[in-house]
Parts: structure tokens; C-alpha cells; sequence
């Protein structure tokens, strides 16, 4: 059995969440300062997350692909995302996205707004009270939106699969593969099976380990040693 | 340097329209709950925007609803003292303190570390709100406060959060912090005798408006609102009756203190007649409560009274014509 497809759902689902967690939270900061079409904002970056994914895909493909708006401005200088690991990271940020920007909006919401205020009495700048008051103060917000749009992006299927493709040692994740498997038929269930159980361990341990950060940051922010 | 307001404001179906000169001074602003005083404060320190008017401290325009300038909370050194504190809790005490201040980290850490002399926080320095005590916390967002250098302080309800018993101590820590204060600092409070301890001057605010403005002590012996009558702790109030001038245009009634209330004599004018319905025992003085016709009357009668009321007696009662208050009904 290869095992590439471990390593490469492992890198393409961190740097899917890494993408997810800054455009996240920057996303979410932007829109709470909107002062008009909030909601409609917010609705279209919601989006990927109640569609269906083959209707983000096809959208990607569209998007991506050589006729494409992006897709013709990247073959300029002869790059092609579509059928790559890019395209893997591009179709699981866009889905794991949503989940960061709506926890942490829901965090941001949740902060004391004189905290802000009183930051700005101090004399504080825009951006010392986004870093020092606004993000320490949804930190377990962050924590546990990291961790969905984690999970997600470790077992998305659909979007990946319209545009990464399915092609194993180059674009075939995890959740790829085990489709492969189920499709070759009965004889391939074992190794459908381990691919099911990576994911499970792997979206488990995530879990496991922000509730046990987060009992220990609550702990330390109220100051308790022990 | 003078802080001049003049702004109108709604927020919700709640209009604010106020005009006042607040010189070199403390003055407290003292109001019911939901009079627009914290409102008036947070469009002061640039936390909330009016709809139009000016704010200026000094030759320093704050506000210009007409040219269209507003200078953000930066940029106006208005030190503003939340009711809650508004401490940053993933900060320690020392954290806290430095947010505010400006310069080399040398210096920060030596102006943090006078200020938390100042207000006894050194050995608290490490802490984080969540672990300080209510006064604890006050005297930490007052050090915060504080070491931004303000010109103006804004103290929205400093007391309101903590127990009775620690009100004295932090009173006194504010009436130094006051006295330590060369400009304009406003106190907000709804507590009449917070204001008399702490500020020479009041303005009187009701319904999103200033009603009256003076010396405390003036507004306490001679009020001409209503309003600024029940702040100050007058509790009855009567229609005005007939013979008596009217000092001022408009509707108007009569408002006695319990404590002014004596048996009537020979010559009283205005009396009140009644049964003594119920007596409210208090520390100094008890609360007779009377039935009268022009409604329901509260006496303060001290401990060392000659000949206390008792419940069921009639009681005839009049007051020194001075201590009758015409007194404005603002509800217009």
C-alpha cells in the first residue's frame, strides 16, 4: 500500500487551515466593520459551506480552469493550478474557510465592545487593539474554528475531486482515495478502511487536543496555577 | 482651559441634546439611569459620534458636526474610567497599566512602576483582573487611565460596581486623583452625595438634557427642576397650591424635603393634614409615612425628637417658607 496519500492530505489540509485561519479572521474583523451590506457580505462568504460540494468544484473549475478568468491570467505565464496539490488546497480552504470566519465572527461579536473603546481612549492604535485586545480576547474562539475548518479540510472529498482529480502519488488525498478503493471493489476494503480510520484518528486527536489547550488557557487567564 | 459641548445625538428613539461649558474644574454630571449622562461622556471621549454640534477643548475643536471633522478617541486624550473597567483580562495588572503609555520601554516600566506605587498595585503587579478584588480593579483602571496622560478625565459611575463598604477608601483615592488633575475632569453619577464630596459644580441631566447647573451645594438648597430636586433627595412633591406665585413659566409643583417637614404653627400658610399611616425606621432618623388629601407624604423625624408620631395619629404638618420649593416640571 502507498502511503502518499497520508502525506499529502496531512500537508494540503494544515496549509488549507493555515490559509483558512488568517483569511478567517481577517475576514471576520473586516466585515464586523462594515457599516452597510454586512449581510450580504457575510452570505457570500458563507456560501461554500452550505453548498454542496461539487457546486463549489464546478464553480472552482470555472473559475480556475484554462478558459477561466484566473485560469487564463495564470497560463500567461504558463501555470495551471487545475489536476495539481495546489488545486487540493485551493478547494479545502475555500470549504474550510466559512467555518473559521463564522466562529471567530461569533467570538468577536461575544467581546466586550468598551474593551475596544476603552484601548482607543488609551491612545491605542486600529491595529495595537486588533492584535493585543481583539485577538487575545477570541483566542478560544480561533482555537476551535482552527480545529472544524482542520477537520474539514483533512476529509473534503467533493470540491477536491473536480479539481484536483484523482491521481494517485500526485493529487489522490485520503478521502480520494478511499473512494478509489470502494470503487475497485470488495478486495480493496482493507485499504479503504485504513484511509477511514486515518482521518478519524487524526480529526479526533485535533479535538482532543484543543479542549485540552483550552482548559488549560482558561485556567492560566484567570489566573489559576494549578 | 474649557471643555465646551454642544451636541444633539439620537440613539435608538432616545434624543440627546446638550450644551454646556465644563471649565477647569471636577464637575459632576448627575442624572437618573438612562438620563443620557453616560451618553453625553461617550460622545466626549469620541466612543460614540454626534449628529451634530462641536466639541472643543479650548482652541482644540474635538467635534464639528458642520465642517464634517471628528477627531478619533486617540487623538483627544480623554481619559475615560469604565464602569465596568474594561480591563483587558489576558493582560496582568502591570500590562494594563503600560497599555496606555508612551516611549522607550524603560520608561513605561518606570512609569508603571511609580503609578502602581501610587496606587498600591506593586505587589499586585503580576496578577490578571479575574484575580483582583472590585477595588483592586479600580484602582488598576485608574492607574491605566492615568498613565496615558490625559487631559480630560471621564469617570462614567466609578463607584457603582463596588461594595458599600469600600466605596469610603476609593472615594477618597478619587477625591486625590481629582485634586491631582489640572483640566477638566466630569464624574458621572446618579448618587447626589458622591457628587458633593467629589465635585464643587454639577450639572443636572434628564431626559438627554441639561436642566440645571451650579454649585452643588447651591443646587441641593435651592432647586428649580424637579428633577434636579429628586436627585438630590426630595421626596415629596405636590401640586402647587393656589396662592402661591409662580416663579417660572410653565407647569410647576411643590417639593418639600422629609427632613424640612415640622408640625404646623400659627400663620403657616400651607399645611398638610393626615393620619400617620406606617413609621420606617432608620439609622438617624425614622420615615413617617402620612396620608394626606393631596397624596401620600414621607417625614423624617430624628430619633431625638421631643414628641415622635405614632401610627393612627393625625398629624398637621408645614415647613419654614423657605424650605417650600417652587420647583419646574421638565417634562415639557
Amino acid at each position: 500500500m502507498d502511503g502518499s496519500p497520508f502525506v499529502l492530505t496531512l500537508k494540503i489540509a494544515l496549509l488549507a487551515t493555515a490559509f483558512s485561519v488568517v483569511l478567517g479572521i481577517g475576514a471576520a474583523w473586516l466585515v464586523l466593520r462594515l457599516r452597510r451590506g454586512q449581510g450580504l457580505v457575510d452570505g457570500v462568504l458563507t456560501l461554500p459551506m452550505v453548498l454542496p460540494p461539487t457546486v463549489v468544484g464546478f464553480g472552482l473549475l470555472l473559475l480556475l480552469g484554462k478558459n477561466g478568468p484566473v485560469g487564463a491570467l495564470l497560463s500567461r505565464w504558463e501555470l495551471s493550478v487545475i489536476f495539481t496539490p495546489a488545486a487540493g488546497v485551493i478547494a479545502s480552504t475555500v470549504v474550510a474557510f466559512p467555518l473559521m470566519y463564522r466562529t471567530v465572527r461569533g467570538a468577536m461579536e461575544q467581546l466586550d465592545p468598551d474593551l475596544a473603546a476603552a484601548g482607543c481612549t488609551l491612545g491605542m492604535s486600529e491595529w495595537r487593539i486588533f492584535l493585543h485586545i481583539t485577538l487575545p480576547g477570541c483566542t478560544p474562539g480561533i482555537a476551535a474554528g482552527t480545529v472544524l475548518a482542520f477537520a474539514r479540510a483533512l476529509g473534503e472529498f467533493g470540491a477536491t475531486v473536480m479539481i484536483a482529480g484523482n491521481i494517485p502519488g500526485k493529487t489522490q488525498t485520503m478521502s480520494v482515495a478511499i473512494y478509489s478503493a470502494v470503487q475497485a471493489g470488495k478486495a480493496h476494503y482493507g485499504e479503504a478502511a485504513v484511509w477511514a480510520a486515518t482521518i478519524c484518528a487524526l480529526s479526533f486527536a485535533g479535538m482532543l487536543a484543543v479542549n485540552l489547550w483550552n482548559s488549560v488557557y482558561v485556567r492560566r487567564r484567570e489566573g489559576r496555577t494549578r | 482651559m474649557s471643555l465646551c459641548v454642544d451636541i444633539t445625538k439620537t440613539l435608538g428613539g432616545f434624543a440627546l441634546a446638550m450644551r454646556a461649558d465644563f471649565p477647569d474644574a471636577p464637575t459632576a454630571v448627575i442624572g437618573a439611569s438612562g438620563s443620557g449622562k453616560s451618553l453625553l461622556l461617550r460622545c466626549i471621549a469620541g466612543i460614540e459620534t454626534p449628529d451634530s454640534g462641536c466639541i472643543a477643548l479650548g482652541e482644540n475643536i474635538w467635534y464639528d458636526g458642520g465642517a464634517r471633522r471628528c477627531l478619533p478617541p486617540q487623538r483627544r486624550r480623554a481619559g475615560y474610567l469604565f464602569q465596568q473597567y474594561a480591563l483587558f483580562e489576558t493582560m496582568t495588572v502591570e500590562q494594563n497599566i503600560q497599555m496606555g503609555m508612551r516611549g522607550t520601554k524603560q520608561e513605561k516600566r518606570r512609569a508603571c512602576r511609580a503609578m502602581m506605587e501610587r496606587f498600591q498595585l506593586t505587589a499586585l503587579a503580576g496578577l490578571r483582573p479575574a484575580q483582583l478584588s472590585g477595588g483592586q480593579k479600580q484602582r488598576t483602571a485608574l492607574a491605566r487611565m492615568l498613565g496615558a496622560q490625559p487631559e480630560v478625565l471621564l469617570l462614567d459611575e466609578p463607584f457603582s460596581a463596588l461594595d458599600t463598604h469600600l466605596r469610603g477608601e476609593v472615594r477618597r483615592q478619587m477625591a486625590d486623583v481629582l485634586a491631582r488633575h489640572a483640566g477638566v475632569s466630569l464624574l458621572v453619577t446618579h448618587d447626589f452625595s458622591e457628587a458633593v464630596q467629589l465635585c464643587p459644580r454639577a450639572v443636572v441631566v434628564s431626559g438627554g438634557r441639561i436642566v440645571e447647573q451650579g454649585a452643588c451645594m447651591q443646587l441641593w438648597r435651592a432647586p428649580r427642576t424637579r428633577a434636579c430636586a429628586e436627585l438630590t433627595g426630595m421626596r415629596n412633591f405636590f401640586p402647587l397650591p393656589d396662592g402661591m406665585r409662580r416663579a417660572h413659566g410653565g407647569a410647576c409643583c411643590l417639593g418639600i424635603r422629609p427632613e424640612d417637614f415640622r408640625p404646623a404653627r400659627a400663620g403657616d400658610a400651607v399645611r398638610f393634614s393626615g393620619a400617620v399611616e406606617r413609621i420606617l425606621p432608620g439609622v438617624y432618623a425614622d420615615q413617617a409615612v402620612v396620608r394626606t388629601a393631596q397624596g401620600v407624604l414621607f417625614w423624617s423625624v430624628p430619633h431625638a425628637a421631643d414628641r415622635p408620631p405614632q401610627v393612627g395619629e393625625q398629624a398637621v404638618l408645614s415647613a419654614d417658607s423657605d424650605r417650600l420649593h417652587i420647583l419646574k416640571l421638565d417634562k415639557t
